[in-house]
């Protein structure tokens, strides 16, 4: 398939390109749904598994697992690959938006602020509110202080001339400075169990998967893609620069804000749901950025697949490589995302990028 | 055959990544196990009371040593992270950290009970374990030697173990007895005693209250130096102020602790501690979730030793 597309002529060849690795991202994705149904600690027969899920959608009987078994499947496995999945999407396409507005490749959804913000949000539930209440109180208190924290940072880089995007990043550097000083300061006065808590949360999990936080998951997702989607031409015109934009017709001050509160909002969602999941809003919009060009209206799809798919494959070895134990799927991210990334810049630079 | 080996290089160099080569083995046959399992019996074995404890998973380091202690190692098919002791545990298969643990790793090893404290999380693993209908027993850290008592009689009756059960319990009593008159002795009750937690040589960690370490010095029967909760790093000159009369370390190599203490700190060197020659070390992993039986042998070796050095 590959070759054929290569040898395509030249003015086929994006459209064909677009396609076949949108095809290959979906068919990798319903891969790895596949083996994170099947795969895990607890060594069931993988026919079983798959139809556990179908006698559940469908009302059937096929399945002959017992039904604690069925019960791995359908309430530890399959919660967890549907967060991963939304999780990864979300991270992934706010990663994208925040690297097409502020025109700069580092660029990841925390730069405003949203990911310290929360994580100082889930250090005081963690650190000073009782463990009784643990459940909802880090998700709440995240959520809040990442919203809370972009809106300080957006905030600060206002004036009446219009946001500067530089003052956002500089603010959002600082204040995350001041988020990591906090953090710092709550944790010194913590507990060990309560450190140790804290760390476990700033690496990342999905072992939380529950139906509130799915379908909270779910209808963040659909918003995010529909509104992102509706802005990926103004996004494009941004490449070129503010004031083309602006002489393009289109009102950069609202695109800005409307971009950012979305952003915060989508990755408020994530890392209350999952914790801390580094990585996979920087490098997945790069990855597609460099093998389909810059055009938001492909990328931003195509970010969330590729999200998708590095965030389920990393949870499904994060839950199986130390078996029976588990370890943070933030680690494998970073550890899978890095190598392919630097592999991706170098292949660039033997192009002479 | 050929099914069992294919599987283990599968599983082989991510297990070895933590635990080693032995663990591998031990890995191997567990899985061989479990292939039997999946492969031959689909249908429910009977119930039966004698087997229900056969297969138990400790997720505190406390539980693996009272269960050895009752004699029942050899239940055992997996341990916490942070059961190092006895000797001989830590080549069972790891289940991590037991605030953290995998719902569907504890239900792979097939547990028939699983054993643990207060703290087993997160919920998902209490509520899959519900599922499974395999039983859970939570029990208190102990932070006294009540405490400890009543989870060992709790645990002797739960593995139906009451020899042995008693015969603890009955060691325990003595072993306090033996506490007390040797603290009566040297008049602990006066004694304020600073306890440090050594996890590097250069940082000072002062136990305070509701810790392990405070826990630890009631057993001696004195008082605390630090009026403040929890751990917390302390200067060598504020804990020279304090004026403890004993100072403990507690580390993982409780051979050289206090020779690394001092040639960090060398100041610590004047304080009337070190003049009376009661700096001493004890071996930190016996108070990693509160008080446990080594901890108790601890205490009385470091009341022995002390009045020993104070005797002319």
């Amino acid at each position: 398939m590959s070759t054929l597309s290569s040898t395509n002529p030249g003015a086929v060849a994006p459209l064909s390109r677009h396609h076949l690795i949108s095809a290959l991202l979906v068919a990798l994705l319903v891969l790895s749904v596949g083996f994170s149904l099947v795969l895990g600690p607890m060594n069931l027969p993988s026919v079983d598994g798959m139809l556990a899920v179908a006698d559940n959608l469908l009302g059937t009987q096929f399945s002959e697992l017992r039904d604690y078994e069925k019960a791995i499947v359908l309430e530890l496995r399959l919660p967890r690959l549907l967060l991963a999945m939304m999780v990864g999407a979300i991270l992934a396409q706010c990663g994208a938006v925040m690297q097409g507005l502020f025109r700069n490749p580092l660029a990841d959804p925390g730069i405003v602020g949203v990911s310290s913000g929360a994580a100082v949000g889930a250090v005081i539930a963690i650190g000073l509110l009782p463990a009784a209440l643990s459940g909802w109180s880090i998700p709440a208190f995240a959520f809040a202080g990442g919203l809370l924290t972009t809106l300080l940072v957006y905030g600060l880089a206002r004036s009446p001339q219009g946001t500067s995007v530089l003052m956002l990043l500089l603010a959002g550097v600082a204040i995350s400075a001041f988020a990591g000083a906090l953090i710092g300061f709550i944790s010194y006065f913590a507990d060990d169990q309560k450190l140790r808590a804290l760390s476990l949360w700033q690496m990342g999990s999905l072992a939380g998967a529950s139906s509130a936080n799915l379908g909270l998951c779910f209808i963040t997702l659909l918003i995010l893609v529909w509104a992102f989607q509706r802005q990926a031409g103004a996004l494009n015109a941004l490449l070129l620069g503010e004031s083309e934009a602006r002489h393009l017709g289109i009102n950069v001050e609202s695109l800005k804000l409307k971009l950012i509160v979305l952003t915060a909002v989508g990755v408020g969602v994530c890392v209350a749901s999952s914790g801390i999941i580094g990585f996979v809003g920087l490098v997945v919009p790069h990855l597609i950025r460099m093998s389909l060009g810059p055009n938001h209206t492909t990328l931003l799809p195509l970010s969330a697949l590729c999200g998708a798919l590095l965030l389920l494959v990393s949870d499904l070895i994060a839950r199986t490589i130390v078996q029976p134990a588990e370890l943070p799927v933030g680690l494998i991210t970073a550890l899978l995302g890095a190598p392919f990334f630097l592999a991706l810049l170098l292949q660039q630079r033997g192009k002479g990028l | 055959m050929k099914p069992i080996s294919k599987r283990l290089s599968i599983q082989q160099p991510a297990v070895s990544l933590i635990r080693g080569a032995l663990l591998c083995a031990l890995c191997m046959t567990a899985n061989a196990e479990q292939l039997g399992h999946v492969t031959t019996s689909k249908s429910y074995a009977t119930p039966n009371s004698k087997v229900s404890t056969e297969r138990i998973i400790s997720t505190d380091s406390f539980v693996t040593e009272l269960v050895t202690a009752l004699g029942q190692q050899e239940r055992l098919v997996a341990i916490d992270v942070t059961s190092r002791q006895p000797p001989g545990v830590d080549t069972l298969p790891n289940i991590g950290y037991h605030r953290n643990l995998s719902a569907e790793g504890l239900l792979s090893l097939r547990p028939t009970l699983v054993i643990g404290s207060e703290h087993i999380g997160p919920p998902n693993v209490v509520k899959a374990l519900a599922a499974a209908n395999i039983p859970l027993i939570r029990l208190p850290s102990a932070q006294s030697i009540v405490q400890l008592e009543s989870n060992i009689n709790t645990l002797a009756l739960e593995l139906a173990q009451p020899n042995e059960g008693s015969e603890l319990v009955q060691n325990l009593h003595a072993a306090q007895q033996k506490l007390d008159a040797l603290s009566l002795s040297l008049s602990f009750k006066k004694k304020r005693v600073a306890f440090l937690l050594s996890m590097s040589p250069d940082k000072l960690r002062l136990a305070g209250l509701g810790t392990s370490g405070q826990a630890f010095i009631q057993l001696l029967g004195a008082t605390n130096v630090a009026n403040f909760e929890n751990y917390q790093n302390v200067s060598a000159e504020s804990l020279l102020a304090m004026q403890a009369d004993i100072i403990l370390v507690a580390g993982r190599s409780p051979s050289t602790a206090v020779e690394s203490l001092l040639s960090a700190h060398p100041v610590i060197a004047f304080s009337a501690a070190a003049k009376s020659k009661a700096i001493l070390s004890l071996d930190g992993s016996s108070l990693v979730a509160g008080l446990s039986l080594v901890a108790v042998e601890e205490a009385l070796r470091i009341l022995q030793k002390l009045s020993i050095n104070t005797s002319p």
